[in-house]
Parts: structure tokens; sequence; C-alpha cells
């Protein structure tokens, strides 16, 4: 049920979730914990990272059907690149992938010979996943009731594809390297330093992951030496502690990964909630 | 249970001989009467060259020879799932639905043929699939009313302008979605997950 005065900060997995998980649980879990708050803010932030991630993800699967023409060579690829399609696994990918371009309707299946069929499977990804693509950046601002926090620094081109290569082109997945970056000025306000400490102690100092790493190092960068500039590079390391910065002090982060998420708000005095 | 027979269009073949049309008349589904308003529009306007010769659908766009011939096999086919279609309707209309579904299986049944005529560009080809995965999705389960008029409406719009632009297609593709059909390929998610595990 919606709560008129719940406002939610929309993190880039709950985004992704919407956009790009069409017809699963995890879709309509994150569409309905949308509609049950009574405010929704999409920080630009968010479709930054859904670029660079996810669709980004979805954009190299794309390309790997434009270059094989094969879904059994692009199965081959991904088992290149991830343990789950490793070895035995393959085939029952492969097999799966297949299936599910079967339409079953008696005489519709008139079989062609194996490349045939192969390409043919390949094409049908490569078209789905470019309309999944294309139609999910044109909805990336409509799923929450604000657009929040632009960035100067990031130019939010629509995805295309190469006329010549077919391939998609989903430059600048960053920000811009000439411009200054949009949030530095908020971080370095002298109120922020407090706020900037919690959340650098909110991270174990023993931490082994390389994410939990940088992020303090950026962290401590800005308590130490606040007049060096952010680069590019270290906005993308501080990460989710930017939506414990940045959430308003009257919402809650929304993600799905509350592991990372839950410690850098709670530091601070904020909350973060699963869809 | 009274069941009426159905009577399939007897021209449905996927080897049928081209006719030449502008595609704006004389195959099923895509009579003058049935033109969309805004080629009605168009010809309208026109001045002296609404009095000029019928072009050739295959001499209007120009298409290369390898497509030419998937070009000529899917204005056949898309003029018998228009058919197909219009049957279907009318039938759900008369809420004669085991009648619908029928013609409408014989209008999935054409499917995989439609796309083997993907030559003809990505845009013809994206809303042939969604159809396509649409139909996987329903699991047998039988398109209502509305999803009927959408992919009626929408294969008559292709059947006119099978050179349609990716864009313009993925505008008919939030149609099929908006009317409740699942255009996705029911596995595609997954992959998502696969590849953001390897990260």
């Amino acid at each position: 049920m919606s709560n008129s005065k719940s406002k939610a900060y929309v993190e880039t997995t709950v985004l992704a979730d919407a956009l790009l998980k069409p017809d699963t649980p995890k879709q309509s879990r994150a569409l309905a914990a949308l509609a049950r708050y009574g405010e929704t803010l999409l920080p630009v932030y968010s479709i930054k990272e859904l670029k660079a991630g996810a669709l980004g993800h979805f954009a190299w699967l794309h390309d790997k059907f434009v270059q094989t023409k094969s879904l059994a060579d692009t199965v081959q690829a991904m088992s290149s690149m991830n343990p789950y399609f490793l070895a035995g696994r393959r085939s029952t990918a492969l097999e799966a992938l297949a299936a599910a371009t079967r339409l079953l309707v008696a005489g519709s299946d008139v079989t062609g010979d194996y490349m045939s069929r192969d390409s043919e499977d390949a094409d049908r990804y490569r078209l789905a996943l470019a309309k999944l693509i294309v139609l999910s950046w044109k909805k990336r601002r409509k799923l929450t009731h604000q657009t929040i926090q632009e960035l100067d620094c990031y130019i939010e081109a629509a995805p295309r594809t190469d006329k010549t290569s077919g391939f998609f082109d989903l430059s600048p997945q960053h920000c811009s390297v000439e411009k200054r970056c949009s949030l530095e000025g908020d971080l370095k306000a002298p109120q922020a330093k407090e706020l900037l400490i919690a959340l650098r102690d909110a991270i174990p100092e023993s931490s082994s992951r390389v994410e939990d790493r940088n992020r303090r190092s950026v962290l401590n960068q800005l308590i130490r030496q606040p007049q060096k500039h952010i680069t590019e590079e270290e906005c993308r390391w501080l990460g989710d502690a930017i939506f414990a910065f940045f959430c308003p002090r009257d919402a809650v982060i929304l993600t799905t990964n509350m592991r990372d998420h839950v410690p850098l708000a709670e530091a601070i005095g904020k909350r973060a909630e699963a869809p | 249970m009274d069941v009426t027979p159905i009577e399939i269009p007897s021209k449905i073949s996927h080897s049928q001989p081209f006719v030449p049309d502008t595609g704006f008349k004389a195959l099923p589904g895509t009579e003058s009467s049935s033109t969309p308003p805004e080629e009605e529009e168009h010809r309208s306007t026109v001045g002296s060259l609404a009095l000029a010769p019928v072009i050739e659908i295959d001499k209007l766009y120009s298409a290369p020879e390898e497509s030419k011939s998937q070009l000529i096999t899917a204005l056949g086919l898309l003029a018998d799932s228009v058919e197909l279609l219009a049957q279907a309707r009318i039938a759900a209309q008369k809420s004669r639905l085991m009648d619908a579904d029928r013609y409408t299986q014989r209008f999935e049944a054409i499917l995989p043929a439609l796309f083997r005529c993907r030559k003809i560009g990505d845009g013809y080809a994206v809303v042939i699939n969604s159809l396509h995965f649409a139909a996987i999705n329903k699991r047998g389960e039988p398109l209502n009313l509305n999803q009927l008029t959408t992919a009626w409406r929408i294969l008559r719009e292709l059947r006119n302008k099978p050179f349609v632009e990716f864009e313009q297609a993925l505008e008919y593709v939030e149609e099929f979605e908006a009317c409740g059909l699942r255009v996705d390929p029911p596995i595609v998610s997954e992959l998502l997950e696969h590849l953001e595990h390897e990260q």
C-alpha cells in the first residue's frame, strides 16, 4: 500500500531489476516497491551506473551475437568469462537458450539444418537484447516520480547501434574527464567532513574486497586532501557511499544490495530498504 | 458442443507468388478500406501524383536482391497472417473463443516462416520476433480481443511498410507490451544475472 509521506531514493540495483529483468519476480518486487512509496526519486548517478553496468553487460552480449552470428559460439564466449557456463553447464545453458526460442505450435517448427537454426537463434536473442536495451533506456526516467541530482559532468546519451558494424555504442558510460565532478562541491562542503569520516569508518579497514579498499581510499583522500580534485575513476569508486551521502534525510535508499548499503546509510543516520 | 468449422484462407502458402501491388489494396487485410489513416491522408495530399500509375511495392522500396525474394515471401505470409487474425477477431467478438484460438494457432504457426524473412530488416524482424516470444510466453493461453486487434493492426501496417525503421518498430513493440503481451525471451533476465556474477 502506498504511504503518501514516504520517500524512496532509488539505487541502481532496483532500477536494473525494474527495467532489465522482464517478467521475473525481481521485476515484480521492484515495481511493487516503487508503487509503495508516496514519492520516488531517481538520482542521475543511478542512470550512470546502470549504463556502465547492467546495460553494458547486455550490450556486450548483443555484440557477441552480432560478431558470432551463432548461439553456440556466444555461449562458448560466455563460458570463457563466467564460471556458471563452464564445462558441464555449458551444454545445459545452450539447450535452455535454444529451447526458449521454440514455439510449440504444430507445423511451425520446420526443421532447418543446425547452422541455420543456430544462426536464427542468435538473431532472435540479438534482436530481443537490442529491443530491451533501447526501450529500457527510454523508460528510465518514467519509473519514478522525479529524476534528481543532474550531473553536469555526465552526458546522458541514448544507446545507439553502429550502422556498419551493428555493434552497440553506449558511450559515454562515464563522466567527462574534462569537466569538474559535479558532486565534488557538496562532498567538500565544511559540514560534509563529519559524514565522510563516518562513511569511511563504516567500511572495515580489514576488508579484502577491492571495492571496499577503493572506496575507503577515496573517502580518506576527501577527508585529508580536500584540495585534490576527484577523478572520474574515483567518483565511480565512491559508488555506494554516494547514495548514502546524497540520499535526502527524509528518504530511504531503495536497494537490493542491503549488505553494502545498510552499514553506510546507518553510519550517517539514514536508512536503506529492500524492495 | 457446437463447434463452427474454420475456413482457412485457401491462399496460405509459404511459396505464394508475388502479386504486384502498392501494398494498399488487393491482398487480404490490406484492402484500401483497411488502409491506416496516415496513408489515406498521404495519398489525398499528393496532388497530381494521386492519379499516377501505382508503384509496385518492390519498386517503391529499393530492396537488395538478396532480400527481395524474402520480401515477396513475407508479403504473402503477412497477408495470410492479417487474414487469420481478422477471422480470429470476428470469432472473438462473437464470443466463439475456441474458433478464435484456432485461427490464432494457425497464425502463430506462420511466425517462424515470417522470421526466416528477417533480411528485410531489423525493424521488420523485431516486430515478428516480439510476437513470436509473446506466443511462447502465453503458453497456450488464447490472445484476448485487444491483443488480437493490436497484432492484426500492426501486422497490417507492417505489410504496408515492411522496411520499417528499428526505432519505429519498437513503438509497435511497446504497443504489444501495452496490451499485455510479454515479448521478451523467457530466459533473457537470467543471462543478465550470469553476466553480473562474472563481475
